[in-house]
């Protein structure tokens, strides 16, 4: 019985067998590509690197150049009514709070050929800041149908004001709340060009205050929330209209859809930070740009930045496919992609000096040994 | 419970009352309390630890429990405070709540295999006496329940622990192998109850009506206490011998039945069942520091940025009465606006912001690497053992990276490094040496044979094939008979006596149990009896049928079967048609015409050795029985012996005896086998003097020169005792039978009052065949930069020779024998060594070898450290004659003084505590049993396989887990550092350039599966040229993967490039209109996009899978980002990306910042890596650019044709290097046989 019995297991076998399975991916012996890096094998990389980033930080940097910008600083503007005092002065004194204040600001242009935008620029502003940035309430941004008191939190202390008369106190919400709106930039410029000394003018620069923020914003992200609702709300405490009043004559840029306001409530990315303002319209005179010439501008000037130390700026820009002027970037390629070619050189020359074969190598140990 | 408070509080409280089931009417059933078994434990095992109803909550419990887990809830719930927070309430659960999933599915599906396996076990059947159809029934495990009579067959598992009642044997024994509980799988007697022996016949179940006091259930595996209360309440004691213990074997037996005492989780071999051990490896303990450093370092940076924060805030004069002055700072009330209490709550933001430094899916996706690991090592064909069809086994999960470190490995002898496979080589009778010397052709076929039943697996007369029988043995063999062995009988040469004397001894004095027949139970597996009943059913066909089927096949004729005995068919019959017959090596003629099948089964391989060797002489043993013992003469056939007392083999004696009755003379004769120690001391005086002397002292020579040869040694010897001396004798040993106290020790003293005076008949040797690929193992181990200690049980000379044989000493080496009776001789020993070494100026390298006795003196606490620094001089240690105990506290010196991670390998009982003292411990699953194995770590089938399992898996995993973990700390830190760098810009005030959906995923989805695939799949160099080149492993011994540097550089690299990842959009956006998110999306695309070609620099090996995680990685996390800025959604407050990462990707600015920052952030690491790779290559760097070198050389051309040959043989060419050539060793197999045995 033994016997007969002891062939039939090795046919069975296969069956309950535990023999792991035979495959190149259970052995891991999947075919695999082992690279070594040596300096031989890594030269045309450096190379290769250096080659393509040089004429791209060239590229980079003459279009960077090719850009033309003016700044122009008016933080110590000084006050048109009172010569001898500035605008900042002015705002100093405290009771002058709310009130407004003007200057003016000459300036000489070069050609500003192509589009022309004009930003304005905050120094040592913490738009980013944490609580900064969550004040805000999207929601009610987008139109939403939301109570003062179901606001975001975040909000506090910009949620609601309580308006207590005698014994009945009534509950409103701040439109829009937060402290990003409440401290919405409201300087106003008006810009003229004077021509130039030959040929003198005087024509307001017509300047377009829509198409200056995301279309993707205004259609989506901002929207007017029922007229019920305004009864509930009032205007944050330092803005001087109501936000329903911010652009009387185009609805479309009224309200919460108001592209000054949605430019604002996009916060900037660090302290020192531009946003884009008008646009220049190309008509007219101005179809190819700016011409060089004398300009003025009048700025209506309500914003205090010197409490914070910060400064104010207006930028008139040129643009190209980068964005703003800033060599930076052509610059940081020219200098990796020569970094890259140094370190291909180097690479060279020690593969050249000490790149010899391993096994080159350990012949020689092994005849040193033996 | 109240039933069982009742009967405890007159049956005392130790104790508890089983009735047969069948006494119990059927309208009670046994879950109703009036059922008087009621409230045991039924055999339903379950070792799970959840159900579905207890998983969520018991899983979490548990996952709280770890530190990390409880640290990275504490800051989900720090955010939920409005203050402090940082991240969207409820997305900043979601990295936690992955990771606790991840782990929870882990974890059910670990349980969920434990539940499968349980429920196999479950669903196992036997039969259970039914008290409505009268007969036996079939029933799964899981319904039997403590009272129930239980039938089983021979080969059958017992499936709780069981009274034995009746047995097929007409004297109510049986046998039972025990592997599974204890390691030992001698076959074990046991009996039925003394007062139901004598009405074994008529035993029937249903007339069985008795109750059974027994004591509680216990872990004690050797002890039971109990009594059986008869009707007239007499009681009848019951003990250990009457128990049939769970997991055990019937053997040798027909059938048995019995009635169940304890079900389920109440029987021994489940109280003993202890779960999986956990084990932190040393790789982990070091990750464990440097988490210690990243909380530090989080501490440093929360401190940093809120003292920043305070600094920040005090610049800003916001007392004033108007608090509108300064607009991006709001607060509602002015009391916040103090700088102190600012810091303090911006401290618990930075907490929740930066608490990625600390990496919250390391710990979860270490363990998903080592899964992964295990997983590959347990599917490696080279690992997997064709003859005995078994896999390496992984029973520890965490430790796969400590096998890539390990520095001592402590291996047992027997059965480890040998096959365990006895075979009879030499004996030496009456100072005759007879030899047995192969002759040169046979050996090649030995060789080959024995390769072949191991691919068989049977052992069938295997043991005359191999066994060369020397002709004047034989000669004198022949005429072997009842008159030749009388002591008075003059006519026949004294020395003629002696030797047929000596083949009696081999043949009786053993414990070794024949059968002649397959044990077949006439009742069939559904409980019917074969031939009685006519209307049977058919059992369905499927697991139950094909299981007994199984079964009841020939235990020694079936490879697969998990039940092996370690038996031998003798085949007497030249035309039987077992398929390995003897090439008529079997030369006596007078049986010849006897045809059967017997088997032997053995408490000892050596004893199977014996007994076939005697057999193949013709000295057959026929029939074993406590009574009597029939053996076959060569010239006179069977002839009965009354066996008078059976004096059992103890490991303090180290012998055994048997006394015999002469059937003719009626002379009493006592026999006795041992090792040659114990014998030799107790020899008559006799062999002091003339020719006795001679013969004593040739036999020692001949011992000395086996032990030489390395085969095992054993002495016999005999004594007639005259009938008075016997009778006086006897009456002794029964009163210490019968004694309650000490009883142990007074048997131990009567026996040794009968074994002395002997008469020294001879001496055999018995080989153990070294395993196949031992000594080319062992030599790559110590090439490897491995020690290994020997740990033998062994006598000296014998471990010397197999340390030879097995290349752990070669003859270059020095050796030092350290022997010593005392401590103060042990210690100048010792000392003495230790100056002679130091003085030596030659190269000499040394091996040490130390026995047990000595030992014991250098292991004490004044001798240990000495020791070790002998034992660290010497490139191997050879510890003989240790006992098992010894051996645990050797590794436990080791582990604990030297601080290295030791490995012990094993095979036996005897090793376990080795094997549970050392780091690792590896289990060999072979002959003798499980024990080792359930303790093991690993359990691999063959030693050899240990060099693989070492320098292949254990450099991979080692290699891997390096990388893998200080991947993960790079990770970590540099994306935190990439928002440190922000806060300095915006006034510390804890604000996120990055979207928190994008921080929150980054490491649980973004980047976390490129790693994994690496951890489980990246290769830093090829199997081949790890066999190939033992030295690499070195690295692994020196910690190289991971030092204390590793950190340290990943978090200096982390921070670099943070550095360039921040500084490089910010410097290229300003002047830009971008907003926060914009700069943000940037940097987070760089940030990934450098992490992940991070990875890629780190790959060694790049397969599909490689490469495709590491592509869909970033796909995944650039197309989520597409995506979810596609839709309108306020919750993620205050981002609200809506259509952010399109504005973003649409500028160009965007791919060029990219671009930049990822090639500056990698240069430098390039740069290093082709730096290093070039000057001051890695050794492993170094053997892999050799081998890429040799293989373009020759790939395409292959000219050399010493070359081309060795790649025929799998080998990787190579130079020759320290001094060892590995292509020839492994074409040195067979002649290494051979070398070995001469």
């Amino acid at each position: 019985m033994a016997n007969s019995e002891s062939s039939s297991p090795s046919e069975e076998k296969p069956t309950t067998s535990k023999r792991p399975k035979d495959t190149k991916f259970k052995q891991q012996k999947l075919p695999a590509w082992q690279p070594i890096l040596t300096a031989n094998t890594v030269l045309p990389a450096f190379f290769a690197i250096g080659l393509a980033f040089i004429p791209l930080g060239i590229a980079l940097l003459v279009t960077s150049n090719n850009i033309k910008e003016y700044v122009i600083d008016y933080t110590q503007c000084n006050n048109t009514n009172r010569p001898d005092e500035t605008c900042a002065e002015f705002f100093a004194n405290s009771s002058n709070v709310g009130q407004s204040c003007t200057c003016i600001r000459d300036f000489q242009l070069q050609d500003f050929d192509g589009t022309v935008y004009m930003y304005y620029g905050l120094t040592n502003f913490y738009q980013n800041h944490r609580r900064y940035v969550r004040s805000r309430d999207d929601n009610q941004l987008n139109g939403d149908n939301i109570s003062p008191s179901s606001l975001n939190s975040d909000c506090v202390p910009y949620k609601t004001f309580t308006n207590e008369t005698g014994n009945s106190s009534k509950t409103f919400g701040y439109a829009p709340c937060g402290a990003i709106a409440n401290s919405l930039f409201n300087d106003s410029f008006v810009l003229i060009y004077k021509g130039t000394t030959s040929a003198p003018d005087n024509t307001t620069v017509n300047l377009i205050s829509t198409g200056i923020a995301w279309a993707s914003d205004k259609n989506v992200k901002f929207n007017n929330p029922p007229d019920s609702l305004k009864s509930m709300y009032i205007k944050p405490p330092n803005w001087k209209t109501s936000v329903w009043d911010l652009d009387p004559t185009d609805p479309s840029n009224n309200g919460y859809k108001n592209e000054d306001l949605i430019v604002w409530m996009r916060t900037a990315a660090l302290p020192t930070f531009r946003k884009l303002h008008r646009r220049i319209d190309h008509s007219g005179k101005f179809k190819d740009g700016l011409p060089a010439g004398q300009y003025s501008v009048l700025i209506t000037y309500q914003y205090p930045v010197t409490d914070f130390s910060g400064t104010k700026k207006i930028i008139l820009s040129t643009t190209s496919w980068l964005g703003g002027k800033n060599p930076f970037l052509g610059i940081a390629y020219l200098v990796v992609g020569s970094l890259c070619i140094v370190l291909g050189i180097i690479f060279l020359i020690i593969h050249l000096k000490c790149g010899r074969k391993q096994s080159d190598m350990t012949n020689i140990t092994n005849r040193d040994v033996f | 419970m109240g039933n069982i408070f009742q009967r405890n509080s007159h049956t005392g409280p130790n104790f508890r009352i089983v009735v047969p089931n069948h006494t119990v009417p059927d309208d009670i059933p046994i879950n109703k309390k009036n059922h008087p078994n009621y409230g045991y434990c039924t055999n339903n095992i379950k070792t799970t630890k959840y159900t579905i109803l207890t998983f969520l909550p018991k899983n979490l419990f548990e996952q709280f429990h770890r530190f990390a887990n409880l640290y990275f809830i504490f800051v989900v719930c720090l955010n939920w405070v409005p203050e402090v927070q940082a991240f969207g309430k409820e997305i900043a659960m979601v990295p936690v709540v992955f990771v606790l999933l991840v782990t929870a599915v882990k974890d059910a599906y670990e349980d969920f295999r434990r539940y499968r396996s349980d429920n196999k076990i479950n669903n196992q059947t036997c039969r259970i006496f039914c008290r409505k159809e009268k007969r036996y029934i079939r029933t799964i495990f899981s319904k039997v329940y403590a009272g129930d009579f239980i039938h089983l067959s021979c080969n059958e598992e017992i499936p709780a622990d069981i009274l034995l009642l009746k047995t097929s044997d007409s004297m109510g024994m049986c046998h039972i192998e025990t592997s599974n509980l204890d390691g030992e799988n001698n076959l074990k007697q046991r009996q039925i109850i003394s007062c139901l022996q004598d009405h074994q016949e008529d035993f029937e179940a249903s007339k069985f009506t008795h109750k059974l006091q027994v004591e509680l259930p216990n872990s004690e595996i050797y002890k039971f206490r109990g009594q059986i209360v008869q009707e007239n309440d007499e009681k009848i004691a019951l003990n250990y011998d009457n128990l049939l213990l769970r997991g055990c074997i019937i053997r040798n037996t027909d059938y048995v039945e019995g009635i169940v005492i304890y079900a389920g989780h109440e029987t021994k071999a489940m109280l003993n069942n202890r779960g999986p051990r956990y084990k932190r490896s040393k790789l982990e303990h070091k990750l464990n520091r440097d988490v210690i450093w990243c909380v530090i370092l989080l501490l440093f940076l929360c401190f940093f940025c809120a003292i920043g924060s305070g600094i920040w805030l005090s610049e800003y004069d916001l007392v004033g009465e108007n608090t509108n002055l300064v607009p991006f700072i709001s607060f509602g009330d002015l009391d916040q606006y103090s700088p102190l209490y600012q810091g303090f709550i911006v401290f618990w933001t930075y907490i929740i912001i930066f608490q990625a430094v600390i990496p919250l899916p390391l710990y979860v996706s270490v363990e998903l690497v080592k899964l992964g690991q295990i997983y590959f090592i347990n599917q490696d064909l080279e690992l997997y053992h064709e003859e005995s069809d078994r896999r390496i086994e992984c029973r520890a999960l965490n430790i796969t990276e400590d096998l890539g470190q390990v520095q001592y490995i402590f291996s047992d002898k027997t059965g480890t490094l040998t096959e365990n496979k006895m075979e009879f080589k030499s004996c030496s009778i009456g100072g005759v040496d007879y030899p047995h010397l192969p002759d040169e052709s046979d050996s090649e076929n030995s060789y080959l044979d024995s390769r072949n039943s191991m691919a068989s697996m049977s052992r069938c007369s295997s043991m005359q094939e191999n066994l060369n029988l020397e002709p004047a043995l034989q000669r004198e063999m022949s005429n072997m008979c009842l008159r030749s062995l009388d002591s008075v009988e003059l006519v026949i040469p004294e020395h003629v006596k002696r030797v047929q004397e000596f083949f009696l001894l081999m043949t009786v004095c053993n414990t070794v149990v024949v059968t002649h027949h397959e044990h077949k139970d006439k009742m069939d597996a559904s409980g019917f009896v074969e031939g009685e009943d006519k209307g049977r059913i058919n059992p369905p066909v499927g697991f139950v049928h094909e299981r007994y089927r199984r079964l009841s096949e020939s235990p020694s004729s079936t490879p697969s079967s998990r039940f092996r005995v370690r038996s031998s068919t003798v085949s007497l019959n030249p035309s039987d048609n077992c398929e390995t017959q003897s090439e008529g090596s079997i030369s006596s003629s007078c049986l010849s015409d006897v045809s059967f099948n017997m088997r032997y089964e053995a408490e000892s391989p050596d004893e199977l050795a014996l007994v076939k060797a005697a057999s193949a002489y013709g000295c057959r043993l026929w029939q074993r029985s406590p009574e009597k013992v029939a053996v076959y003469l060569p010239a006179e056939g069977r002839v009965d012996f009354e066996v008078l007392k059976i004096l059992q083999f103890d490991t303090i004696r180290k012998r055994m005896s048997v006394i015999l009755k002469h059937p003719r003379s009626g002379e009493i004769t006592l026999y006795t086998k041992g090792a040659d120690s114990s014998i030799l001391s107790i020899l008559n005086r006799n062999c002091r003097f003339g020719e006795n002397k001679l013969q004593k002292d040739k036999t020692v020579e001949h011992l000395t020169s086996y032990a030489m040869k390395g085969l095992r040694t054993l002495c016999m010897a005999k004594r007639v005792l005259s009938e008075k001396e016997y009778l006086h004798w006897v009456k002794g040993h029964r009163e210490a039978e019968a004694s309650i106290d000490d009883r142990e020790k007074l048997i131990m003293e009567s026996v040794c009052r009968i074994e002395y005076d002997l008469e020294l008949l001879g001496a055999t040797g018995i080989e153990d065949k070294l395993q196949e690929g031992v000594p080319e193992a062992i030599a790559t181990l110590r090439e490897a930069g491995i020690n290994i200690w020997v740990l033998t049980g062994d006598k000296q000379e014998t471990a010397i020779q197999i340390a030879y044989a097995s290349h752990l000493i070669d003859e270059k080496q020095e050796l030092i024998i350290l022997n010593a009776n005392n401590e103060e001789q042990a210690k100048s020993l010792i000392e003495h060594h230790i100056d002679q070494i130091a003085k030596d100026r030659s190269n000499a390298t040394y091996a040490l070898i130390i026995d047990g006795k000595t030992l014991a003196f250098a292991l004490h606490q004044n001798l240990e450290t000495q020791f070790l620094v002998l034992s660290q001089k010497c490139n191997s240690v050879m510890c003989c004659r240790a006992t098992p105990i010894q051996k645990g506290n050797v590794v436990k010196m080791v582990r604990d003084h030297l601080k290295k991670l030791t490995l012990a390998i094993g095979d036996g009982a005897n090793d376990v505590s080795m094997i549970q003292t050392a780091d690792i411990g590896v289990g060999i699953s072979g002959q003798e049993g499980m024990q080792a194995v359930m303790s093991s770590d690993f359990a691999i089938a063959r030693f050899k396989f240990l060099v693989r399992l070492l320098l292949v898996h254990g450099h991979w995993s080692y290699d891997r887990l390096g990388k893998f973990a200080a991947y993960m700390f790079y990770k970590s830190l540099g994306s935190v550092f990439v928002i440190f760098w922000y806060q300095l810009f915006s006034g510390f005030s804890g604000s996120l350039q990055i979207d928190s959906i994008y921080l929150l995923l980054q490491h649980v989805l973004f980047t976390s599966l490129p790693p994994l695939i690496n951890g489980v799949f990246d290769k830093d160099i090829d199997a081949d040229i790890l066999l190939a080149k033992p030295h690499l492993y070195k690295t692994g011994i020196r910690d190289e993967m991971y030092t204390q540097w590793t950190f340290l550089v990943s978090t200096l690299d982390g921070m670099y490039q943070s550095c360039i990842i921040y500084f490089i959009p910010h410097l290229a956006y300003s002047g830009h209109t971008a907003g926060i998110w914009e700069m943000g999306s940037t940097m987070c695309t760089c940030m990934i996009l450098t992490q992940l070609l991070h990875m890629g620099l780190e790959t060694t090996s790049w397969i599909w899978l490689q490469w495709v995680t590491l592509v869909l990685s970033f796909l995944f996390f650039w197309i989520f980002a597409i995506i979810s800025n596609l839709f309108f959604f306020t919750w993620d407050h205050p981002s609200n990306p809506y259509w952010v990462m399109e504005n973003t990707i649409s500028q160009p600015i965007h791919s060029c910042t990219v671009i930049l920052t990822c090639v500056l952030a990698l240069l430098p690491r390039f740069s290093l890596r082709a730096l290093q790779g070039t000057l001051f290559p890695s050794e492993i760097l170094r053997e892999k650019q050799l081998n890429k070198e040799t293989t373009m050389e020759n790939d395409p051309i292959g000219t050399v044709s010493g070359i081309v040959e060795e790649q025929q043989n799998g080998n990787i060419t190579s130079q020759k290097q320290n001094g060892v050539d590995h292509v020839k060793i492994r074409h040195q197999n067979p002649s290494f046989e051979r070398s070995v045995r001469t």
